[in-house]
């Protein structure tokens, strides 16, 4: 079964970063532009879906984020 | 209040993972040079195409393999067997376009497809294969998941005088994926997806987004390269 999201920090750190906090602090999402509904998906997200995010917008780097519109499909 | 469904979340783990992708690709739809660049896209596209078949039939076998005691493979063998049909000879449509653009079809067929593009559709057969074949959802849903209308390609191409043979499978896909995104997802609502199964299907959309942003970045890198060279040898 996929495990939900731990965060990385040390057993005696008594709180533990949601998924939102840190998908929020990677510059994956802005909390504000989401919903409870949104934010409760968030939250069950799993630890290796979270690190992959993450890991793509470092991808990302400060490149702006692009407009939906412009992305014709790849298709298959 | 709507269930959520297998869908829904799917979409939501995209539109978290999408801005990378959608950022490449808004520097390469509004580049200046993008007619330039254009018959390397169309090259690119023609090596993910000219595997769709082949990959979504080795998904198909590997669900009728664990037909029998998986009721999410028995529900997929019929969808990917159909849906292989369904993308049958659309390589054939990309390359009669790459040709009419004066490519050489021998050259095309014989020019080594990027290790990008490998990675990219090496991954889903690895996915489909040994882990589940419910993966190659991700792919799926991320390749035909935003159709573009018409109208919008026909801006595209008016605005950077592509030529119009070489996006008629562009447009016929504008037409024809809208049904095959909303089967895709339709389909995916049917299967009773496990926390696991949801978690891979995910991977899989990110992995895909992850590798056509890099198909797209190298594209625009070559290019800024050979103006660079060019700029260099008009100068010397």
């Amino acid at each position: 079964m996929a495990k939900k999201a731990k965060s990385k920090s040390s057993p005696k750190s008594k709180k533990k970063s949601s998924n939102v906090e840190r998908l929020e602090s990677a510059g994956v999402l802005v909390s504000e532009q989401f919903t409870d509904d949104d934010k409760n998906t968030v939250e069950k997200l799993s630890e290796t879906e979270v690190t992959a995010l993450i890991n793509l917008r470092k991808k990302r780097g400060s490149a702006p984020e692009g407009k939906h519109h412009l992305r014709p499909n790849v298709f298959v | 209040m709507d269930p959520v469904t297998n869908s829904k979340h799917l979409r939501a783990k995209i539109r978290l993972a999408e801005p990378y992708l959608l950022g490449v690709s808004d520097q390469f739809w509004t580049h200046p040079q993008l007619a330039q660049m254009f018959p390397e896209f169309l090259f690119m596209m023609h090596s993910i195409i000219r595997s769709s078949v082949s990959l979504i039939n080795a998904a198909a076998v590997s669900a009728q393999r664990r037909a029998d005691s998986d009721p999410i493979s028995r529900k997929l063998v019929s969808y990917y067997t159909t849906h292989a049909l369904e993308e049958t000879h659309h390589d054939e449509w990309l390359l009669e376009d790459i040709v009419a653009m004066g490519a050489n079809r021998s050259d095309v067929l014989a020019r080594l497809p990027s290790a990008t593009i490998a990675s990219l559709v090496g991954a889903q057969y690895y996915w489909a294969l040994h882990v589940h074949p419910v993966s190659l959802f991700g792919y799926l849903a991320v390749l035909e998941g935003n159709p573009s209308s018409v109208k919008h390609l026909s801006k595209i191409r008016t605005k950077h005088g592509l030529p119009a043979e070489g996006m008629r499978t562009m447009v016929k896909h504008a037409r024809l994926d809208p049904y095959h995104r909303d089967e895709i997802y339709a389909q995916l609502d049917e299967l009773p997806l496990t926390e696991n199964l949801s978690e891979l299907v995910a991977l899989s959309a990110f992995h895909t987004i992850e590798h056509i942003a890099q198909a797209l970045q190298e594209i625009l890198d070559f290019h800024r390269v050979e103006v660079s060279e060019e700029a260099i040898a008009q100068a010397v």
